[in-house]
């Protein structure tokens, strides 16, 4: 039986209206948008469909990690409402507001207390920063290929072959297991939960693991420091170009546009 | 606003009770004394907007952590039907007990402490922007064969809403055809988005997803205005609270109706003529958010002040929505004007009338109560001597043909439009 | 003994998985915040009563004496509330489990003959009054309002605005079924002797006097689960007839029903025609109610609920209308009464009554109030008492201070003093300033008169600690100034023996001490003796009121 480890981020949703998203007074955090449950980071729902998908056609067990600290388990369960096995929750004070660096350190860490493990799959980038660097630390500390990138995976016997977009297309590349693949959105969408199972995974049991039964006695600081946090200033200026028939408005259209270009 | 804005309500509940009760001086019977369904189906205090406040104040105060089960289901198992906002305001101008509930939803929503059970709805809503679990290239079948405007097509004045609940309830499909054709055979400009209709978000606010619902806000608003719509009218009870009392928070500026403040309107036009009569004794139950919600949002932007040492008021004066300006009597004058039909009245109707059981996301999460809230108006429509209960709201409509089916009841359950309509 | 899992697990088997909660979250809502009044014990700031262990409902006498076994056993304290409004149905010590009797709501009988209806804790006196006015007949309403337990007050003394016509909640008591502090089901009054629910002091065991003690057990002496009450006739229709949009609701009523808010030009004429009332044994409800909101304010405030469309912030411009400010001081020495015959020339006899008394003593019936839609207002708020809410209206609290009961002759020396007194503290802003007369009462009691139970209100804002503390002073201030000029105790103490500024309860050495300075300290003694052969376990609290010492 395969043992696929997904990684998972709880993220404030992306899609929330621009109009509830604040950041705190002294530029240094996004505040919790009222009425908007945080989600499953989009890419991160896309690595949960991949090992989904491996295990729709063989023998798998999928164990979900999160980290962070007071973390949404109704949010978080959806996981097991698809058809995760399990679901780890790595939560600690220490864990709230980590780097890149640090994340990728502590969940490596649960994965080798995880001990079997062929697959690790995480999102490409997460939808709130952006770095796209966890999953090849996690590989990196495990020392284990990391393939980024995958737009389909597929396991036989004891390969795995990922297609890996690049800018023009894919590549097709194979390497032995365990191995750690990032998953892009061209993975597919996470399958909706059916009502039976949703309420089922409610009733499931969630392990939970804190910095002392993850053995660590401290947790690095952050390499990244963060200078200031802001919205981006957007102004938008509208022109009419007035004209009696559509070839006189094409005409002052490029008038307008060579001025702007000059 | 945030949880802690409401601290200062929090701190001046008084634990009365009256919350838990019709307003008093309305009290005609032990049977039909309760107001409170959240209260009267779990006992516990906490589920009636005091104990409400003493938890929401327990939370601002770091005494109970946000991260509980117990926490959730009493934050979520209420009906924000309103009857404790209106109970309480009997006597007090400075507190808001239903908005306390909203904001510990939306708290609750935020830190994620949502229930799967919603997130389900919320998931597929995201996806085919109804709230019926069902695809969106079904949204516009109940209009098949209608000869009405599609309003993406052709520009029309008024649009008719239909939403989720008529758009995908097939059982009610009649009442939404009904509306859409009475308009236009009485010369409205009336056209239907069709398969481009999406959900209003009032269900989705009433359960705490702001943002989930601010972005069907902002979307349906921006449709109209492209299309010129000038009124927007709908058969459904929360729709209309959408339009008429959220929307224009968000700088909506339509006119808004509901089926039956139209069809009254024509009925006094003469553009209605009625036909055969229909004998048959009927009651009439208030939507909670066409009754006592449907009061039309009066923007406001203040702060408080005190007079005479401590009295608290604000400054300019806040608006009180007590449901004394509520939409009761259009109904009840279709129905009235309808020849045949014998309206009696129930003992809880108008601004403290008894909550359907299908709002603020009970229906989804906690089927059982919402039933019993059911089946206790129908026992009160029961005791009137009605054969049906009529009322002008798919969601109520839906949760009363249920109760009357699991009971076996012989109850008629009816909307305004459908004996209107049968009349003609 | 703190509640084990195995402790919890009885208790269960008791009430049911569903009635039971030892929840952090529903424990929280069980504490009775302290900041705000009428407790009669504060306000302190930011203080609560302590947590219950647990709470649980039961359903029925059998369940609550099983439940107060357990807690026998386990070294357990109880406290039962029916409506939790009032903070004395809080614990005021640790492991306590909470009683909380809503789930006992039956009436279980009315007895339209002999004018007896049995209840149980939970049925308020709103819904009470609405079923008795099918069978012709009414209930006496305590001052605490609609929303109270009529059941609760029977243990205490339950003064209200219909007192004059129907007495005392404890005079009203015909017998009931009491689950004693150790268990054991008494059924007392006529009813311990199986020959029915009609007289209190039996054949059969006469336990009223132990039950209510000095002044009230306050839920530390057991639990009544039912009692049978005397009630009144009721010459209007089975329905009260409502009308009206939100808040201004009324009610129109027959002729033989009259309301007058009836003002006097001295405290002496509103004293001589109480004893003049009394004296033709007129009156249905009679009772000092608007005044409430404060001599200076209440002729706006009633204005702002008699109009639906008014808010509260219309209230300094409406205090500067002519109207208003006539109303105002036609109402300086006044208070309420309800009129209702029997039959009509009972009405016209009532009529002739009052006029005569009005000639006699100078007074004269407020014209404002005469108003058909005020009058109706006014009708229906003193029927069905159902407005307490109100007397958070101002600002979310307020505390009875100056109490002067006794005969109105009494209080009318005084309230000026109180008045002048209170309108001092007023200009610094920390309560409302309401012109300082805020007194309100219930004018006389059953059997002819004799009383009239001042309660001066000062209302504050239990949000703002500046108000809270700033209020507790002057209730200190007020303490002493009553204590100087020997008025009687301040009505804010009145609970100060049982739970102490931590919504604790009072050490028993400094409880000693403040019933040893009270005029009759041999009844708490007394009361300790009761306590040890009814209460073997200490089950209930420190409200029932005892000296060791
Ligand atoms: S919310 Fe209002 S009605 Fe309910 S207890 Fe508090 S003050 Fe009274
Ligand atoms: S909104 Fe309705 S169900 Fe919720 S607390 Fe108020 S009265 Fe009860």
């Amino acid at each position: 039986m395969l043992n696929i480890v997904v990684c998972v981020k709880q993220v404030y949703d992306p899609e929330a209206p621009a109009s509830l998203f604040q950041i705190s007074s002294d530029g240094k955090k996004a505040i919790p948008p009222q009425g908007t449950p945080p989600v499953l980071s989009p890419f991160d729902e896309n690595a949960l469909e991949a090992a989904l998908r491996i295990k729709d056609i063989q023998e798998a067990k999928i164990i979900v990690l999160s980290m962070g600290y007071k973390l949404a388990k109704p949010i978080l369960k959806k996981t097991l409402a698809v058809g995760a096995d399990e679901l780890i929750l790595l939560e600690d004070k220490q864990f709230e507001e980590l780097d890149s660096y640090g994340t990728a350190h502590i969940l490596a860490c649960a994965i080798q207390q995880i001990k079997n493990f062929d697959i690790i799959l995480c999102g490409r980038q997460a939808a709130d920063t952006d770095a796209g660097q966890v999953g090849s630390g996690i590989a990196e500390i495990l020392q284990i290929p990391d393939i980024t990138l995958a737009r389909k995976v597929e396991v036989s016997s004891d390969k795995v072959q990922v297609e890996r977009l690049m800018g023009d297309g894919y590549e097709t590349v194979e390497t032995a297991m365990p191995v750690l693949i990032t998953a892009s959105n061209e993975i597919g969408d996470l399958r909706y939960p059916s009502m039976r199972k949703s309420l089922a995974a409610q009733k499931m049991g969630v392990t939970s693991w804190d910095s002392t039964q993850l053995g660590l006695e401290t947790v690095a600081d952050n390499r990244v420091k963060l200078q200031k946090l802001y919205l981006p200033e957007r102004n938008s200026n509208c022109q009419l170009i007035n004209g009696e028939n559509p070839e006189e408005m094409a005409a002052k259209l490029t008038d307008v546009l060579a001025g702007v270009v000059k | 606003m945030a949880l802690e804005d409401f601290r200062r309500d929090q701190e001046r509940c008084s634990e009365c009770n009256s919350c838990k009760w019709i307003p008093f001086d309305q009290i005609k019977s032990q049977r039909f004394a309760i107001g409170c369904p959240s209260i009267a189906y779990n006992n516990f205090t906490g589920y009636s907007a005091r104990g409400r406040f003493a938890i929401g104040l327990a939370l601002n105060e770091g005494r109970i952590d946000l991260y509980s089960d117990k926490l959730q289901e009493i934050v979520f198992k209420c009906l924000t039907c309103g009857n404790c906002d209106v109970a309480h305001k009997v006597c007090r101008y400075d507190v808001e007990p239903l908005d306390h509930i909203l904001e510990m939803r939306k708290t609750l929503t935020g830190a994620g402490q949502v229930l799967l059970e919603h997130m389900i709805y919320i998931d597929h809503l995201r996806k085919e922007d109804n709230m019926m679990l069902e695809p969106k290239a079904k949204r516009g079948d109940w209009a098949k064969g209608l000869d009405v405007k599609i309003a993406t097509d052709e520009p029309c004045e008024v649009i008719y809403h239909a939403g989720c609940r008529f758009s995908f309830d097939e059982e009610l499909w009649p009442s939404a055809r009904s509306a859409a054709t009475i308009l236009k055979n009485a010369g409205v400009d009336v056209g239907i988005m069709g398969k481009d209709e999406a959900c209003c978000g009032s269900r989705v606010h009433s359960m705490g997803f702001e943002g989930e619902y601010r972005k069907f806000a902002e979307n349906a608003i921006d449709a109209w205005k492209t299309q010129g719509v000038k009124t927007v009218v709908t058969s459904c009870s929360d729709c209309y609270y959408a339009f008429n009392r959220l929307y224009p928070r968000l700088g909506a500026h339509f006119e808004v109706l509901h089926t039956v403040q139209y069809l009254e309107r024509l009925i006094k036009e003469g553009k209605i003529k009625f036909g055969k009569s229909i004998p048959m004794k009927v009651t009439y139950h208030d939507p909670c958010h066409l009754g006592r919600q449907g009061e039309s949002y009066v923007p406001w932007d203040g702060v408080a002040k005190k007079i005479k040492g401590q009295i608290n008021l604000f400054n300019p004066p806040k608006p009180r929505y007590t449901g004394a300006r509520g939409v009761y009597d259009a109904p009840r004058n279709v129905l009235k004007s309808i020849p045949g039909i014998e309206l009696v009245e129930m003992e809880r109707i108008r601004e403290y009338a008894w909550c359907c059981g299908a709002g603020g996301g009970v229906r989804m999460a906690y089927p059982e109560f919402s039933g019993w809230t059911a089946a206790e108006r129908i026992e009160e429509a029961k005791s009137t001597g009605a054969e049906a209960i009529v009322t002008t709201c798919g969601h109520c409509e839906r949760n009363f043909l249920d109760a009357v089916e699991t009971a076996g009841e012989k109850m008629k359950v009816l909307d305004v439009v459908q004996l209107v309509e049968q009349t003609m | 003994m703190a509640l084990t899992k195995k402790i919890y697990q009885l208790f269960e088997d008791i009430v049911g998985p569903e009635n039971i909660s030892n929840d952090p979250v529903v424990l929280a809502s069980y504490q009775n915040p302290i900041n705000r009044a009428s407790n009669h014990m504060g306000p302190f700031y930011d203080v609560f009563t302590p947590q219950a262990v647990a709470v649980l409902l039961p359903a029925c006498t059998e369940e609550v004496s099983n439940i107060i076994k357990v807690c026998n056993k386990y070294g357990l304290k109880l406290k039962a509330f029916s409506t939790g409004w009032s903070g004395m149905g809080y614990p005021c010590e640790d492991d306590t489990i909470q009683l909380d009797l809503r789930r006992m709501n039956k009436i279980i009988q009315i007895d339209d003959k002999n004018c007896f209806a049995v209840i149980e804790p939970y049925v308020i006196a709103a819904v009470l009054q609405a079923e008795l006015m099918k069978y012709g007949l009414n209930t006496h309403n305590i001052g605490a309002g609609a929303q109270a337990s009529p059941l609760a007050s029977c243990a205490y003394l339950g003064p209200g605005p219909d007192s004059v016509f129907m007495g005392f909640s404890n005079e009203n008591l015909l017998g009931g079924e009491w689950v004693l502090p150790n268990g054991e089901i008494v059924r007392f009054g006529t009813l311990g002797s199986g020959s029915g629910w009609h007289y209190g002091e039996g054949p059969g065991p006469s336990v009223r006097a132990v039950l209510k003690g000095l002044l009230g057990s306050m839920g530390a002496m057991g639990v009544i689960t039912k009692v049978a009450l005397k009630v009144y006739p009721w010459p209007g229709p089975a329905v009260l007839p409502v009308k009206g949009t939100i808040p201004a609701y009324y009610t129109e009523l027959p002729d033989n029903f009259k309301y007058y808010t009836l003002g006097f030009p001295t405290w002496q004429a509103f004293a001589d025609a109480q004893h003049k009332i009394w004296d033709a044994q007129i009156g249905y409800i009679l009772h000092r109610q608007f005044n409430k909101m404060g001599c200076d304010l209440k002729a706006g405030v009633i204005r702002i609920l008699t109009e639906s469309d008014r808010h509260l912030n219309d209230l300094e411009e409406l205090l500067e209308d002519p109207e208003v400010k006539r109303h105002t001081e036609e109402a300086r020495h006044d208070f309420e009464i309800v009129l209702a015959g029997m039959t009509p020339r009972d009405i016209e006899w009532q009529e002739k009554a009052l006029e005569e008394i009005l000639a006699e003593t100078g007074g004269w019936k407020v014209k404002a109030m005469q108003d058909p839609m005020r009058n109706a207002w006014g009708m229906l708020y003193l029927i069905r008492w159902g407005h307490k809410n109100l007397n958070y209206l101002y600002s979310g609290s307020y505390e009875g201070t100056a109490g002067m009961s006794g005969s109105p002759d009494f209080g009318i020396q005084h309230i000026d003093k109180v008045k002048a007194f209170k309108q001092e503290w007023d200009k610094k802003g920390m309560m409302v300033a309401d012109g300082g007369d805020s007194s309100m009462g219930s004018v006389g009691v059953i059997g002819g008169g004799g009383g009239f139970g001042w309660e001066v209100h000062a209302c504050f804002d239990s949000h703002s600690k500046e108000s809270v503390e700033g209020t507790l002073e002057f209730f200190d201030a007020m303490a002493k100034f009553m204590k100087e000029n020997r008025l009687g105790p301040e009505k804010s103490k009145h609970m100060e023996p049982m739970r102490q500024s931590d919504g604790r309860a009072t050490p028993q050495e400094a409880r000693n001490k403040m019933f040893g300075a009270t005029p009759f300290p041999i009844v708490y003694k007394y009361q300790k003796k009761v306590k040890d052969a009814f209460d073997p376990y200490d089950l209930g609290d420190v409200f029932y009121k005892y000296s060791t010492d």
